[in-house]
């Protein structure tokens, strides 16, 4: 029977006060992120976005995707809903000749592909838009992820009442005029806090909304 | 002092056709369902199409009483689930070109004598092993692993080795004067005299006078023989002596690597197909390893029944070799194929074959290994083979990461998925976003004719990534792109500053657009342009 002490040492349980490894996170590149998550993205594992398309939820990712992309390894995306810019790749500091675009037919293939990308060693994450995901399936990724030293970011669309998975971090990103609000569902060593706004102006300053120009910006309606 | 070993397999067709290792049956090979099915082994024998007889038999048939020259009724009133299949010269042929090609790893001077034997000169082989024995030993090591019957002798002189096998197999030993008693002791009839109609004649002139065995013949002077008899007889006693040779031609092992399997039963299910595969493969890597080469392209080609050959072409964009690693490519394929006709023979060829160069390995690698089981494959299941494209990196422009590892995950993702859905981002040199963008074939042999490569071919590519300019200077663009503008059906809140592109006058797509940020209701960041026919929306800034 293991003691308490031991079960602690293992990680199987924590307690508010433990404070997890630093180097076990990587830093996503915005400091409130990095606040409301301790840290940062935790490393080498599976975490799971839920978020509309194209209020930044990229944006929020790519200094975390670029970091792995100066060792030389690949970034992966498996069935984005619509073409990926290269322009923007490029303008990231993302190498094309360093991405790969695959568009598996079923989900089990999308699976399959995400599964070799981790194991192989030679990807430093793979994001992946999958609508459906069993525990089994996340449990074999999350197994792939520190097998091959990956990080897998997972879009599951909105977030829907399903059965919430042992994902080691959650996020909810909704559009703000300045940048993403982001809500962490779930996260292992840590407890929902309110949401936090995450300002992207600095990085992007064309894709946020100044307060004050709210009333005087030009709105184009457009009459079918 | 010459010294040849004459091997000679009385049922090399026989023995060569695949039997699943360690099985000794297989599920559907006894008609009656009391036998296990372990521990009885079908009885098979071959039958000579043009004669009728039985040709070749395996040990059961021998256990039921059956020998090589009997009618087919015969053998089959002796055993009633006799499995009789038909006698095929030049698969034995192949067969036999394959053993040479095992044994010259061991042996170097190897003689072919169709159908169904071979010569080995040894002496040259003795300084080698050190010794008879040695030498034997590693033969015979050989010689378990092809699981055939053989038999083999000993000789001063090819044609002496040959006579010996036929009469006293069995018999090695380097002793001058033992062999020269078993010499004198063969029948004559057992030597190749008879095989031409002159020397059968001359045969029955030497039974006639008593001389039987090749002893009483030589003691005959050899003057006198030659006055009566034909000189085939002095040939043949040349050739046993030595004096003359016969063999003029030694085997040279094949440029390529070609092999065929051929089953005892026809495969109706893929999964089945894993073991013959697996020997050929393993077949495959003793070759390669041999010459230290990587193979990129494998075709094997699926004899069926009634149907024409199904060819499946594998390539690897990073040169494999290892049975293992071919093997997970081929399950892979394997996978999404059904045989349309049960499978009688498969023949596995290397069709682009390396030099290998070192891999570059660090030693204390920082991430870890993980199991780069990767490999892809691609496969086109044909009915004409088609003839391999030339290996071309075709991205050289663009710096490439070559290692090992990623094209291996590269090949594994393109088997599987299929190559239209394994993908690389493409960059080209112009204003227009949709063709600046856009996304190419990760070519692993890239043909002239691709048609992925059609389009982009005639734009000019980015230059070396030491000129591209600074991130900071390159215009804002969208993370998700639409295939194709649509036209504009939201309400968009308008960001300040346009941009205006007005390009393609050369070529007949010209565009004039202003591109505008906006974001629409729910909060989307939209790309939107307005053109001389309204506003579109391209591409969201995801």
């Amino acid at each position: 029977m293991t003691s308490l002490s031991e079960l602690k040492a293992s990680g199987h349980i924590w307690s508010l006060h433990d404070k997890l490894c630093p180097s076990a996170f990587f830093s996503s590149g915005f400091t409130e992120l990095d606040q409301l998550l301790a840290g940062g993205f935790p490393a080498h594992t599976v975490i799971e976005l839920h978020s509309p398309i194209g209020i930044g939820e990229l944006r929020l990712l790519l200094p975390c995707l670029t970091r792995p992309m100066a060792r030389a390894q690949l970034l992966v995306f498996i069935n984005p809903p619509m073409l990926i810019g290269s322009q923007m790749l490029q303008a990231a500091g993302i190498p094309p000749s360093q991405v790969l675009v695959l568009q598996p037919a079923t989900a089990q293939d999308a699976l399959w592909a995400a599964e070799q990308c981790l194991k192989s060693g030679c990807c430093g994450s793979v994001v992946l838009w999958q609508l459906s995901l069993s525990i089994a399936q996340l449990k074999r990724l999350q197994l792939c992820t520190q097998d091959g030293q990956a990080s897998l970011f997972i879009f599951r669309g909105q977030r829907q009442a399903q059965i919430s998975l042992p994902v080691a971090l959650s996020l909810q990103l909704s559009p703000a005029c300045q940048g993403v609000k982001v809500q962490v569902l779930k996260r292992r060593g840590g407890w929902p806090t309110a949401p936090v706004m995450v300002d992207m102006t600095a990085r992007w300053p064309r894709l946020s909304v100044q307060p004050a120009a709210v009333n005087t910006s030009l709105i184009l309606s457009h009459s079918a | 002092m010459a010294l040849w070993l004459y091997l000679h397999f009385p049922a090399l067709q026989l023995d060569s056709l695949f039997q699943p290792a360690g099985q000794h049956a297989q599920p559907n090979a006894c008609n009656n369902a009391s036998h296990s099915a372990a521990e009885v082994t079908p009885a098979v024998c071959l039958l000579d199409t043009h004669s009728l007889l039985i040709k070749q038999l395996n040990t059961a048939a021998a256990l039921h009483g059956i020998k090589t020259g009997m009618t087919l009724s015969m053998a089959c009133a002796l055993c009633h689930d006799l499995q009789v299949l038909p006698y095929q010269a030049e698969q034995e042929l192949l067969y036999l070109q394959q053993i040479a090609a095992l044994l010259y790893q061991i042996s170097a001077d190897i003689a072919l004598d169709p159908p169904c034997a071979l010569w080995l000169r040894i002496e040259p082989m003795l300084a080698l092993y050190g010794g008879l024995a040695p030498y034997l030993t590693t033969l015979s090591q050989q010689l378990t692993l092809l699981r055939l019957q053989s038999q083999m002798a000993l000789a001063h002189s090819a044609a002496a080795a040959q006579l010996l096998c036929f009469s006293q197999p069995g018999l090695v030993s380097d002793d001058p004067e033992l062999i020269r008693t078993a010499l004198t002791s063969c029948a004559l009839s057992k030597s190749q005299l008879p095989q031409t109609a002159s020397g059968h004649k001359t045969l029955q002139q030497l039974q006639a006078m008593g001389i039987i065995t090749l002893g009483q013949l030589l003691a005959i002077p050899r003057a006198e023989l030659s006055r009566r008899f034909s000189a085939d007889l002095i040939t043949m006693l040349d050739k046993l002596s030595g004096h003359r040779p016969t063999v003029s031609q030694f085997y040279q092992p094949p440029e390529q690597f070609c092999q065929s399997l051929e089953l005892l039963y026809q495969l109706e299910h893929t999964q089945q197909m894993q073991a013959p595969l697996g020997y050929l493969l393993q077949l495959l890597q003793n070759y390669l390893q041999l010459r230290d080469q990587h193979c990129y392209q494998l075709q094997l080609q699926l004899e069926l029944r009634d149907h024409p050959p199904l060819v499946l072409s594998l390539q690897s964009a990073c040169g494999e070799y290892q049975q293992a690693r071919w093997l997970t490519l081929f399950q892979l394929r394997l996978q999404q194929l059904k045989l349309p006709a049960p499978l009688l023979k498969m023949q596995l060829t290397a069709c682009q074959t390396t030099a290998r160069d070192g891999d570059n390995l660090l030693l204390f690698n920082a991430s870890s290994q993980g199991a780069a089981t990767a490999a892809s494959l691609t496969t086109t299941a044909d009915h004409t083979t088609k003839a391999p494209a030339a290996l071309h990196n075709e991205a050289a422009p663009i710096a490439t990461i070559a290692s090992a590892d990623v094209l291996r995950l590269r090949s594994l993702l393109t088997v599987k998925l299929g190559a239209e859905r394994v993908q690389q981002p493409w960059l080209h040199a112009d204003h227009r976003p949709e063709l600046a963008n856009g996304y190419h074939e990760l070519a692993l042999t890239a043909g002239v004719g691709s048609k992925a490569m059609a389009l982009h071919q005639l734009l000019p590519r980015l230059p070396h990534s030491d000129h591209l300019p600074h991130p900071d200077h390159l215009p804002l663009r969208p993370g998700l792109l639409l295939t194709q503008p649509v036209p504009l059906r939201m309400q968009l809140q308008l960001q300040p500053g346009l941009e205006r592109i007005q390009t393609g006058w050369w070529d007949q797509n010209q565009v004039q657009r202003d591109y505008y940020i906006g974001r629409n209701s729910q909060g989307q960041w939209c790309w939107a342009f307005k053109n001389a026919s309204g506003w579109y929306l391209q591409g969201y800034f995801a």
